[in-house]
Protein backbone atom coordinates (compact mmCIF):
# COMPACT_ATOMS: atom_id res chain seq x y z
CA UNK A 1 0.00 0.00 0.00
CA UNK A 2 1.37 3.46 -0.84
CA UNK A 3 2.60 6.08 1.96
CA UNK A 4 -0.87 7.96 0.87
CA UNK A 5 -3.16 4.68 1.06
CA UNK A 6 -1.55 4.27 4.50
CA UNK A 7 -3.29 7.54 5.65
CA UNK A 8 -5.80 7.43 4.42
CA UNK A 9 -6.71 4.03 6.13
CA UNK A 10 -5.03 4.84 9.30
CA UNK A 11 -7.31 8.10 9.14
CA UNK A 12 -10.87 5.93 8.15
CA UNK A 13 -9.99 2.97 10.85
CA UNK A 14 -9.81 6.48 13.47
CA UNK A 15 -12.86 7.61 12.13
CA UNK A 16 -14.64 3.96 13.01
CA UNK A 17 -13.05 3.50 15.70
CA UNK A 18 -14.23 7.26 17.08
CA UNK A 19 -17.67 6.73 15.60
CA UNK A 20 -17.68 2.58 17.55
CA UNK A 21 -17.21 4.62 20.81
CA UNK A 22 -19.86 6.74 19.76
CA UNK A 23 -22.58 3.94 19.20
CA UNK A 24 -21.35 2.07 22.67
CA UNK A 25 -22.03 5.61 24.48
CA UNK A 26 -25.50 4.98 22.75
CA UNK A 27 -26.12 1.44 23.33
CA UNK A 28 -25.52 2.10 26.80
CA UNK A 29 -21.73 2.60 27.75
CA UNK A 30 -20.85 5.23 30.10
CA UNK A 31 -20.70 8.95 28.74
CA UNK A 32 -17.81 9.99 27.02
CA UNK A 33 -16.60 6.43 28.12
CA UNK A 34 -17.92 4.42 24.85
CA UNK A 35 -14.13 2.82 24.60
CA UNK A 36 -11.46 3.32 27.22
CA UNK A 37 -8.69 0.50 27.20
CA UNK A 38 -7.63 1.75 31.51
CA UNK A 39 -10.82 2.05 32.20
CA UNK A 40 -11.92 -1.27 31.19
CA UNK A 41 -8.74 -2.82 32.01
CA UNK A 42 -9.88 -1.26 35.83
CA UNK A 43 -13.24 -2.51 35.07
CA UNK A 44 -12.53 -6.14 34.37
CA UNK A 45 -9.89 -6.29 36.93
CA UNK A 46 -12.37 -5.46 39.59
CA UNK A 47 -15.11 -7.73 38.10
CA UNK A 48 -12.31 -10.25 38.77
CA UNK A 49 -12.26 -9.44 42.25
CA UNK A 50 -8.74 -7.60 42.21
CA UNK A 51 -10.60 -4.52 43.65
CA UNK A 52 -13.60 -4.28 45.73
CA UNK A 53 -14.56 -0.48 44.09
CA UNK A 54 -18.11 -1.50 43.57
CA UNK A 55 -18.98 1.28 41.05
CA UNK A 56 -17.11 0.22 38.55
CA UNK A 57 -16.65 -3.89 38.14
CA UNK A 58 -18.13 -5.26 34.69
CA UNK A 59 -15.87 -7.51 32.45
CA UNK A 60 -15.77 -5.11 29.59
CA UNK A 61 -16.45 -7.59 26.51
CA UNK A 62 -14.69 -4.99 24.54
CA UNK A 63 -11.22 -5.92 25.94
CA UNK A 64 -10.89 -9.35 25.08
CA UNK A 65 -12.82 -8.51 21.40
CA UNK A 66 -9.94 -5.78 20.31
CA UNK A 67 -7.31 -8.79 21.94
CA UNK A 68 -9.28 -11.69 19.46
CA UNK A 69 -9.42 -8.86 16.84
CA UNK A 70 -5.76 -8.14 16.76
CA UNK A 71 -4.32 -11.76 16.78
CA UNK A 72 -7.33 -12.64 13.84
CA UNK A 73 -5.41 -10.16 12.05
CA UNK A 74 -2.09 -10.45 13.01
CA UNK A 75 -2.47 -13.97 11.98
CA UNK A 76 -4.34 -13.24 8.62
CA UNK A 77 -1.15 -10.86 7.72
CA UNK A 78 1.59 -13.52 8.91
CA UNK A 79 2.41 -11.17 11.98
CA UNK A 80 1.73 -13.42 15.03
CA UNK A 81 5.31 -13.72 15.95
CA UNK A 82 5.95 -14.89 19.33
CA UNK A 83 8.93 -12.73 20.36
CA UNK A 84 10.57 -10.79 23.75
CA UNK A 85 13.19 -8.86 25.83
CA UNK A 86 14.62 -9.61 29.05
CA UNK A 87 13.08 -6.82 30.22
CA UNK A 88 9.29 -8.39 30.88
CA UNK A 89 9.78 -7.37 34.87
CA UNK A 90 10.30 -3.36 33.66
CA UNK A 91 7.46 -3.71 31.36
CA UNK A 92 4.70 -4.98 34.09
CA UNK A 93 6.10 -1.83 36.30
CA UNK A 94 5.15 0.59 33.04
CA UNK A 95 2.37 -1.05 32.81
CA UNK A 96 1.44 -0.43 36.38
CA UNK A 97 2.79 3.11 36.11
CA UNK A 98 0.63 3.30 33.04
CA UNK A 99 -2.98 2.70 34.46
CA UNK A 100 -1.75 4.51 37.43
CA UNK A 101 -1.74 7.89 35.26
CA UNK A 102 -4.66 7.01 33.42
CA UNK A 103 -6.66 6.68 36.54
CA UNK A 104 -5.76 10.29 37.89
CA UNK A 105 -6.63 11.30 34.66
CA UNK A 106 -9.70 9.19 34.18
CA UNK A 107 -8.77 7.93 31.03
CA UNK A 108 -6.22 6.35 28.72
CA UNK A 109 -4.87 8.24 25.55
CA UNK A 110 -8.04 7.13 23.61
CA UNK A 111 -10.55 8.46 26.23
CA UNK A 112 -8.79 11.67 25.71
CA UNK A 113 -10.06 11.85 22.62
CA UNK A 114 -13.76 10.83 23.20
CA UNK A 115 -13.77 13.65 25.95
CA UNK A 116 -12.48 16.01 24.12
CA UNK A 117 -15.04 14.44 20.81
CA UNK A 118 -18.01 14.53 23.68
CA UNK A 119 -17.06 18.56 24.24
CA UNK A 120 -15.06 17.86 28.08
CA UNK A 121 -12.55 20.79 28.05
CA UNK A 122 -10.27 19.33 30.48
CA UNK A 123 -9.35 16.74 28.30
CA UNK A 124 -7.26 19.53 26.17
CA UNK A 125 -4.79 19.71 29.42
CA UNK A 126 -4.79 15.97 29.47
CA UNK A 127 -3.57 15.71 25.82
CA UNK A 128 -1.03 18.46 26.81
CA UNK A 129 0.00 16.13 29.72
CA UNK A 130 0.76 13.42 27.19
CA UNK A 131 2.34 15.50 24.54
CA UNK A 132 5.04 16.54 27.54
CA UNK A 133 5.46 13.23 28.78
CA UNK A 134 5.67 11.43 24.78
CA UNK A 135 8.12 14.11 23.83
CA UNK A 136 10.34 13.28 27.09
CA UNK A 137 10.08 9.35 26.48
CA UNK A 138 11.28 10.52 22.93
CA UNK A 139 14.17 12.36 24.15
CA UNK A 140 15.23 9.45 26.47
CA UNK A 141 14.64 6.70 23.44
CA UNK A 142 17.00 9.26 21.54
CA UNK A 143 19.72 9.28 24.21
CA UNK A 144 19.99 5.81 23.81
CA UNK A 145 17.56 4.33 26.35
CA UNK A 146 16.55 0.80 25.28
CA UNK A 147 15.17 -2.44 27.02
CA UNK A 148 17.29 -4.43 24.50
CA UNK A 149 16.25 -6.16 21.37
CA UNK A 150 13.11 -8.69 21.26
CA UNK A 151 14.56 -11.97 20.39
CA UNK A 152 12.05 -14.96 18.96
CA UNK A 153 10.00 -16.62 22.00
CA UNK A 154 7.92 -19.73 21.92
CA UNK A 155 4.36 -19.85 20.90
CA UNK A 156 2.99 -21.54 23.28
CA UNK A 157 2.85 -18.11 25.69
CA UNK A 158 1.48 -16.39 23.57
CA UNK A 159 -1.14 -18.72 22.62
CA UNK A 160 -1.82 -18.87 26.45
CA UNK A 161 -2.66 -14.83 26.20
CA UNK A 162 -5.49 -15.28 23.70
CA UNK A 163 -6.39 -18.26 25.53
CA UNK A 164 -6.68 -15.91 28.33
CA UNK A 165 -8.98 -13.67 26.15
CA UNK A 166 -11.07 -16.32 24.86
CA UNK A 167 -11.66 -17.53 28.71
CA UNK A 168 -12.39 -14.13 29.49
CA UNK A 169 -15.41 -14.06 27.21
CA UNK A 170 -16.43 -16.83 28.55
CA UNK A 171 -16.84 -16.21 31.89
CA UNK A 172 -18.65 -12.63 30.35
CA UNK A 173 -20.90 -14.95 28.13
CA UNK A 174 -21.87 -17.66 31.44
CA UNK A 175 -21.04 -15.48 34.41
CA UNK A 176 -20.67 -17.89 37.01
CA UNK A 177 -21.86 -17.54 40.07
CA UNK A 178 -20.05 -19.54 43.32
CA UNK A 179 -20.83 -16.74 46.22
CA UNK A 180 -24.05 -14.79 45.64
CA UNK A 181 -23.27 -13.17 48.89
CA UNK A 182 -19.89 -12.02 47.92
CA UNK A 183 -21.15 -11.26 44.53
CA UNK A 184 -18.56 -13.42 42.85
CA UNK A 185 -15.95 -14.98 41.59
CA UNK A 186 -17.14 -11.88 38.44
CA UNK A 187 -17.97 -9.47 40.36
CA UNK A 188 -20.95 -7.01 38.38
CA UNK A 189 -21.72 -3.35 39.58
CA UNK A 190 -25.10 -2.24 40.00
CA UNK A 191 -24.76 1.44 40.32
CA UNK A 192 -21.83 3.44 38.88
CA UNK A 193 -20.02 3.48 35.44
CA UNK A 194 -19.69 -0.36 35.63
CA UNK A 195 -23.44 -0.78 35.55
CA UNK A 196 -23.74 1.05 32.19
CA UNK A 197 -22.61 -1.16 29.50
CA UNK A 198 -23.70 -2.01 26.17
CA UNK A 199 -25.35 -5.02 24.84
CA UNK A 200 -22.65 -8.11 25.69
CA UNK A 201 -22.81 -9.22 21.99
CA UNK A 202 -22.41 -5.62 20.34
CA UNK A 203 -19.89 -4.63 23.19
CA UNK A 204 -17.99 -7.75 21.57
CA UNK A 205 -18.40 -6.57 18.33
CA UNK A 206 -17.34 -3.35 18.78
CA UNK A 207 -14.00 -4.71 20.19
CA UNK A 208 -13.38 -7.16 17.66
CA UNK A 209 -13.72 -4.43 14.80
CA UNK A 210 -11.37 -2.01 17.24
CA UNK A 211 -8.69 -4.55 17.56
CA UNK A 212 -8.48 -5.91 13.81
CA UNK A 213 -8.31 -1.80 12.46
CA UNK A 214 -5.74 -1.00 15.13
CA UNK A 215 -3.20 -4.13 13.99
CA UNK A 216 -3.63 -3.68 10.34
CA UNK A 217 -3.03 0.43 10.71
CA UNK A 218 -0.35 0.09 13.65
CA UNK A 219 -2.34 2.84 15.28
CA UNK A 220 -1.40 4.56 18.49
CA UNK A 221 -2.12 7.48 19.88
CA UNK A 222 1.17 8.12 22.08
CA UNK A 223 2.56 8.05 18.65
CA UNK A 224 0.05 10.06 17.20
CA UNK A 225 1.16 13.10 19.47
CA UNK A 226 4.70 12.72 20.05
CA UNK A 227 6.00 11.70 16.36
CA UNK A 228 5.36 15.05 14.56
CA UNK A 229 7.60 16.57 17.26
CA UNK A 230 10.26 14.34 16.43
CA UNK A 231 10.18 13.90 12.71
CA UNK A 232 7.46 16.05 11.22
CA UNK A 233 5.42 12.36 11.03
CA UNK A 234 1.70 13.25 11.14
CA UNK A 235 0.23 9.44 10.03
CA UNK A 236 -0.24 8.48 13.37
CA UNK A 237 -1.83 11.19 14.04
CA UNK A 238 -4.35 11.11 10.84
CA UNK A 239 -5.56 8.63 13.10
CA UNK A 240 -6.57 10.08 16.36
CA UNK A 241 -7.97 13.03 13.96
CA UNK A 242 -10.30 10.06 12.88
CA UNK A 243 -10.94 9.42 15.82
CA UNK A 244 -12.64 13.04 17.13
CA UNK A 245 -14.03 13.72 13.78
CA UNK A 246 -15.88 10.45 13.86
CA UNK A 247 -17.03 10.53 17.74
CA UNK A 248 -17.61 14.05 17.41
CA UNK A 249 -20.02 13.60 14.20
CA UNK A 250 -21.44 10.94 15.81
CA UNK A 251 -22.04 12.17 19.27
CA UNK A 252 -23.47 15.78 17.65
CA UNK A 253 -25.35 13.59 15.97
CA UNK A 254 -26.98 11.50 18.75
CA UNK A 255 -27.17 14.91 20.80
CA UNK A 256 -24.32 13.41 22.75
CA UNK A 257 -21.75 16.47 22.69
CA UNK A 258 -21.94 18.67 26.10
CA UNK A 259 -19.01 21.26 25.72
CA UNK A 260 -18.46 21.64 29.73
CA UNK A 261 -15.13 22.35 31.84
CA UNK A 262 -15.22 19.12 32.92
CA UNK A 263 -17.67 16.36 31.04
CA UNK A 264 -19.09 13.13 32.55
CA UNK A 265 -16.64 10.68 34.62
CA UNK A 266 -14.20 13.38 34.49
CA UNK A 267 -12.71 16.66 36.66
CA UNK A 268 -11.25 19.49 35.69
CA UNK A 269 -8.40 19.92 37.91
CA UNK A 270 -5.66 20.81 35.55
CA UNK A 271 -2.40 19.38 37.23
CA UNK A 272 -4.33 16.38 37.78
CA UNK A 273 -5.19 15.97 34.08
CA UNK A 274 -1.98 17.05 32.58
CA UNK A 275 0.32 15.24 34.85
CA UNK A 276 -1.61 12.05 34.88
CA UNK A 277 -1.28 11.78 30.55
CA UNK A 278 2.11 13.01 31.33
CA UNK A 279 2.84 9.48 33.29
CA UNK A 280 0.87 7.81 30.15
CA UNK A 281 2.85 9.53 28.18
CA UNK A 282 6.53 8.99 28.98
CA UNK A 283 5.55 5.17 30.44
CA UNK A 284 3.79 4.27 26.92
CA UNK A 285 6.77 5.70 24.89
CA UNK A 286 9.17 3.86 27.41
CA UNK A 287 7.11 0.89 27.13
CA UNK A 288 6.67 1.13 23.19
CA UNK A 289 3.25 1.91 23.19
CA UNK A 290 -0.45 3.47 24.27
CA UNK A 291 -2.63 1.04 26.71
CA UNK A 292 -4.35 -0.07 22.71
CA UNK A 293 -1.01 -0.40 20.97
CA UNK A 294 0.05 -2.87 24.08
CA UNK A 295 -2.87 -5.37 23.61
CA UNK A 296 -2.38 -5.02 20.18
CA UNK A 297 1.56 -6.06 20.76
CA UNK A 298 0.27 -8.57 22.82
CA UNK A 299 -2.29 -10.00 21.05
CA UNK A 300 0.69 -10.03 18.28
CA UNK A 301 2.41 -12.31 20.55
CA UNK A 302 4.62 -9.70 21.99
CA UNK A 303 5.56 -11.00 25.41
CA UNK A 304 6.52 -7.14 26.39
CA UNK A 305 3.12 -6.49 25.46
CA UNK A 306 1.44 -9.08 27.58
CA UNK A 307 3.46 -7.73 30.48
CA UNK A 308 2.41 -4.85 30.18
CA UNK A 309 -1.22 -5.63 29.81
CA UNK A 310 -0.68 -7.59 33.03
CA UNK A 311 1.09 -4.59 34.52
CA UNK A 312 -2.36 -2.43 33.85
CA UNK A 313 -4.30 -4.80 35.25
CA UNK A 314 -2.66 -5.59 38.40
CA UNK A 315 -1.59 -1.24 38.74
CA UNK A 316 -5.44 -0.51 38.18
CA UNK A 317 -6.24 -2.62 41.17
CA UNK A 318 -3.87 -1.45 43.11
CA UNK A 319 -5.26 2.59 42.08
CA UNK A 320 -8.35 1.79 43.81
CA UNK A 321 -7.14 -0.38 46.90
CA UNK A 322 -5.02 2.27 47.98
CA UNK A 323 -7.67 4.44 47.02
CA UNK A 324 -5.38 6.72 44.08
CA UNK A 325 -7.77 6.75 41.64
CA UNK A 326 -9.33 10.34 41.25
CA UNK A 327 -13.16 11.02 41.54
CA UNK A 328 -15.04 13.79 39.12
CA UNK A 329 -14.33 16.00 42.31
CA UNK A 330 -10.73 15.70 41.17
CA UNK A 331 -7.26 13.39 42.17
CA UNK A 332 -7.29 11.75 45.81
CA UNK A 333 -4.98 13.91 47.89
CA UNK A 334 -1.61 11.35 47.64
CA UNK A 335 -1.97 11.11 43.63
CA UNK A 336 0.36 13.60 42.58
CA UNK A 337 2.86 13.78 44.79
CA UNK A 338 2.82 9.89 43.98
CA UNK A 339 2.42 10.94 39.82
CA UNK A 340 5.98 13.09 40.42
CA UNK A 341 7.60 10.18 41.76
CA UNK A 342 6.66 7.92 38.93
CA UNK A 343 7.87 10.27 36.47
CA UNK A 344 10.73 11.18 38.21
CA UNK A 345 12.05 7.31 38.51
CA UNK A 346 10.89 6.70 34.97
CA UNK A 347 13.27 9.84 33.65
CA UNK A 348 15.73 8.19 36.12
CA UNK A 349 15.31 4.63 34.82
CA UNK A 350 15.27 6.12 30.93
CA UNK A 351 18.87 7.70 32.00
CA UNK A 352 20.04 4.37 33.29
CA UNK A 353 19.04 2.03 30.58
CA UNK A 354 21.27 3.73 28.08
CA UNK A 355 22.10 1.17 25.44
CA UNK A 356 24.70 3.50 23.61
CA UNK A 357 26.27 6.86 24.36
CA UNK A 358 24.18 9.64 23.75
CA UNK B 1 29.90 3.98 -3.09
CA UNK B 2 30.10 3.27 0.61
CA UNK B 3 26.86 1.80 2.50
CA UNK B 4 26.61 1.70 6.15
CA UNK B 5 23.99 -0.51 7.62
CA UNK B 6 21.48 0.45 11.08
CA UNK B 7 20.33 -2.63 12.68
CA UNK B 8 16.58 -1.68 14.80
CA UNK B 9 15.15 -5.67 15.09
CA UNK B 10 14.02 -6.42 18.07
CA UNK B 11 13.65 -2.72 18.84
CA UNK B 12 10.52 -1.24 21.08
CA UNK B 13 8.94 1.78 18.70
CA UNK B 14 9.88 4.65 18.18
CA UNK B 15 13.56 3.42 18.81
CA UNK B 16 13.69 2.05 14.82
CA UNK B 17 12.75 5.36 13.79
CA UNK B 18 15.08 8.17 16.15
CA UNK B 19 17.57 6.18 15.26
CA UNK B 20 16.82 6.09 11.40
CA UNK B 21 16.92 9.85 11.66
CA UNK B 22 19.77 10.27 13.62
CA UNK B 23 21.60 8.28 11.54
CA UNK B 24 20.58 9.91 8.23
CA UNK B 25 21.71 13.43 9.59
CA UNK B 26 24.87 11.98 10.69
CA UNK B 27 25.98 10.39 7.76
CA UNK B 28 24.83 12.91 5.26
CA UNK B 29 27.28 15.13 7.60
CA UNK B 30 29.90 12.25 6.71
CA UNK B 31 29.50 12.40 2.95
CA UNK B 32 27.88 8.84 3.02
CA UNK B 33 25.52 8.21 -0.01
CA UNK B 34 23.43 5.02 1.54
CA UNK B 35 22.39 3.84 4.90
CA UNK B 36 20.85 -0.10 5.04
CA UNK B 37 18.20 -0.50 7.76
CA UNK B 38 17.55 -3.40 8.63
CA UNK B 39 14.06 -4.21 10.75
CA UNK B 40 11.73 -6.80 11.37
CA UNK B 41 8.70 -5.15 12.65
CA UNK B 42 6.43 -3.90 10.10
CA UNK B 43 5.23 -0.92 11.84
CA UNK B 44 8.74 -0.09 12.23
CA UNK B 45 9.30 -0.95 8.49
CA UNK B 46 6.59 1.45 8.04
CA UNK B 47 7.80 4.80 9.98
CA UNK B 48 11.22 4.39 8.44
CA UNK B 49 9.91 4.51 5.11
CA UNK B 50 7.83 7.89 6.16
CA UNK B 51 10.42 9.35 7.61
CA UNK B 52 12.80 8.83 4.38
CA UNK B 53 10.59 10.91 2.69
CA UNK B 54 10.42 13.78 5.56
CA UNK B 55 14.66 13.57 5.21
CA UNK B 56 14.93 13.85 1.51
CA UNK B 57 15.63 10.40 1.41
CA UNK B 58 14.73 8.12 -1.24
CA UNK B 59 13.59 4.54 0.40
CA UNK B 60 13.92 1.45 -1.70
CA UNK B 61 12.61 -2.01 -0.32
CA UNK B 62 15.52 -4.57 -0.94
CA UNK B 63 14.08 -7.30 0.48
CA UNK B 64 10.97 -7.64 2.34
CA UNK B 65 9.49 -10.20 4.45
CA UNK B 66 6.88 -10.11 7.61
CA UNK B 67 10.29 -11.83 9.45
CA UNK B 68 12.71 -9.57 8.17
CA UNK B 69 12.88 -6.41 6.53
CA UNK B 70 16.07 -4.59 4.49
CA UNK B 71 15.66 -0.78 3.26
CA UNK B 72 17.70 0.73 1.52
CA UNK B 73 17.95 5.34 1.98
CA UNK B 74 19.88 7.05 -0.31
CA UNK B 75 20.83 10.18 1.06
CA UNK B 76 20.12 12.84 -1.73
Amino acid sequence: MSTLGRHRAIAAAGFAIGALAALLQRWGNPANLGLCIACFIRDSSGALGLHRAAAVQYLRPELPGIIIGAWLAALWAGEFRPRGTSSAAFKFALGVLMVFGALVFLGCPLRAALRLAGGDLSALAGLAGLLAGGYAGGLLVRGGYSTGKAQPAARFPAFLFIVGALALVALGAVRPVADLAAGGPIFASSTGPGSLRAAWPLSLAAGLMVGIAAQRTRLCLIGAVRNPLFSKDFHLTAGLGGILVGAAGLNLAFGQFRLAAAGPIAHSHIPGNFLGLALVGLAATLAGGCPLRQLVLAAEGNQDGVATVLGMGVGAALAHNFRLASTTAGPAPLALPLVAVSLALLCLGGLSMRERPA
Amino acid sequence: MEEHVLDVRGLDCPAPMLRAIDEVRRLRQAGVGSLIVIGDEAAAYESVQRVAVKLDCLAEAVSGSTAEWRLRLRLR
